[in-house]
């Protein structure tokens, strides 16, 4: 196995010159030079149709980008293997998978953890109930849960999250926003894309806010209220 | 009933069902004369068992898992319920490269044409994997795979218009499924080539399950998309090429077979879904030939495909009836 360096540096995610969106389209965002990096959530924010999406999944590995390089420490991405890039991230997308008949409990496996770790995890997002449903048969905001619980099984340094609110009831993202702060708090790096960050309002563990304004991205202060913040988008 | 108790009862159904193919029939078997049979002697008993009823039971199994498995490996890359080798045209394609060889007499050895048939469903599979990139929904693709399918018909009636006589026979027949044509060597070679390709199917059961959670989040969890296409494109072109070449365009049998097994088993992971395709797969083909062979009561029944339609289709409409097809 591969020693991990000492200085942290490894888990920093860089776009270098960047240009993210899809080919016959108009550009999203372009040549993007911006880091996050430290543990903590870091929040990025802009209206829909802004690129939040294609930049968190181009960040992610998981889209090829128009121009530039991500780089997460030293390594560009695209160069990572695919098993050793789901050491280092999760990902959960905006929708929840409304075609996977796997059962909850099927689809949790996958992540190869004890069954004890597993059924804390449901306990704590309330899907004890649900774990013989198969996906598909659940509302999205309880798929989206359960893809929620995937992604932290998967215990990697960075969790991204696309979206991971939009179908979530009050209390499940109040759930959601404490569970990403516990963990945050053991050194997980969280970056989220989300209109729901007044819930974040004062929040200590918030390490960054980017915004996406005008095809640029912003850096505000994460120290700041909602109200500054939404001034920049 | 838990799933080790399942398998050993439709393997104990399977073992009967073949049993009750090879000891019954239209001609009486001398069963003491059957062992004249590897000492070079030729006996009716070993002629009508080892030449007629082996390989029909082996072919039957061969086809009723290998299909099962295609269809499983169609539905789940396309993330759609209804797709299956013959509802997106792969039978078709291979049905269609077996007219060119047979009817233009340029083929007929069953090595030509397994390989046609191969290369004919590869065809059709790679024109159908091209558009579905193309197409949001479930419906567009399942409508392409129809117009495939006349497409393809269309050119093999034009064929056969120009084929001669014999050779149309032939084709008719093989045209309308059925497990009978198969000789020992044949049903034992495609019977081999299902466990090979059901054992690599097996194998990618981890990837399966997470691509049917969305192609983002399955490359997320270390899928290799196009690793995983090419290996599903491979296998699925060769069971159903070669498949479809001994058996003709055999109906059914892969679209609706996993629509059973989940209707039995409450399991959805592919490394129980793929055991238990196969296994229920190869049950009703052995029950469908049954009905070819007249149910046991008549002497003569009905076509190998008209048998599969009157099971499959009810199922798949039942299939339809239970699932909200608008969420999908």
């Amino acid at each position: 196995m591969k020693r991990e360096g000492t200085n942290g540096n490894e888990h920093v995610i860089r776009a270098a010159n960047l240009t993210v969106g899809y080919s016959g389209y108009p550009r999203v965002l372009s040549q993007i030079d911006f880091q996050w990096e430290g543990a903590g959530i870091h929040l990025i924010i802009g209206e829909n149709g802004s690129g939040k999406s294609t930049l968190i999944r181009t960040l992610a590995g998981l889209q090829k980008q128009r121009g530039g390089t991500v780089f997460w420490g030293n390594e560009d991405v695209s160069q990572i293997s695919s098993t050793r890039r789901t050491a280092k991230m999760a990902f959960v997308q905006s929708l929840p998978p409304r075609q996977s008949e796997l059962t909850v409990s099927e689809a949790l496996a996958l992540s190869g953890r004890k069954e004890e770790n597993i059924s804390q995890w449901l306990h704590t997002f309330d899907l004890l109930d649900m774990t013989t449903k198969s996906l598909c048969d659940l509302s999205d905001g309880l798929g989206q849960r359960v893809m929620l619980v995937r992604a932290i099984l998967q215990d990697t340094p960075w969790i991204l999250l696309d979206e991971p609110t939009a179908f979530l009831d009050v209390k499940s993202r109040q759930v959601m926003w404490a569970q990403l702060s516990a963990l945050v708090s053991k050194g997980k790096r969280v970056m989220v894309s989300s209109h729901d960050y007044h819930l974040l309002e004062g929040n200590l563990d918030l390490r960054s806010v980017t915004a996406i304004q005008e095809n640029r991205l912003h850096a505000l202060n994460p120290a700041g209220t909602c109200a500054d913040w939404n001034a920049h988008i | 009933m838990n799933y080790t108790a399942t398998v050993i009862l439709t393997l104990a159904a399977i073992f009967g069902l073949a049993l009750s193919h090879l000891l019954s029939g239209s001609t009486n078997i001398d069963w003491g004369e059957l062992g004249l049979w590897f000492s070079n002697a030729p006996t009716i008993a070993g002629t009508v068992f080892f030449e007629v009823r082996l390989p029909r039971v082996l072919i039957a199994i061969a086809a009723g898992a290998g299909l099962g498995i295609s269809g499983l490996m169609m539905q789940t890359w396309f993330h759609n319920p209804l797709a299956g080798p013959s509802v997106l045209g792969v039978t078709s394609g291979a049905g269609m490269a077996v007219a060119l060889v047979v009817l233009t007499g340029m083929g007929g050895g069953w090595l030509a044409n397994a390989l046609a048939a191969s290369v004919g469903s590869w065809c059709a599979l790679g024109l159908v994997l091209f558009v579905a990139s193309r197409f949001r929904g479930l419906a567009s693709l399942l409508i392409f795979g129809l117009m495939l399918n006349y497409l393809l018909g269309a050119l093999v009636t034009v064929l056969q218009a120009e084929a001669e006589e014999n050779a149309l026979q032939q084709f008719v027949f093989w045209g309308m499924g059925t497990f009978g044509q198969a000789s020992l060597v044949t049903a034992s070679a495609v019977l081999i080539l299902v466990l090979a390709a059901s054992s690599i199917a097996f194998k990618q059961y981890e990837n399966l399950d997470k691509w049917t959670l969305g192609a983002v989040t399955a490359r997320s969890m270390g899928v290799n998309e196009s690793r995983l296409q090419k290996i599903l494109v491979v296998l699925t072109g060769l069971l159903a090429g070669s498949i479809t070449a001994v058996c003709g365009p055999v109906a059914f049998l892969g679209l609706a077979t996993p629509h059973l097994v989940k209707l039995i088993i409450p399991y959805r992971s592919h490394n129980r879904l793929i055991p238990m395709t196969a296994l229920i797969g190869a049950l009703l083909a052995l029950l469908a030939d049954w009905g070819v062979k007249g149910w046991g009561i008549a002497d003569s029944g009905w076509p190998l495909n008209a048998v599969l339609s009157m099971l499959g289709a009810p199922l798949v409409i039942w299939v339809l009836l239970q699932r909200n097809f608008s969420r999908s």
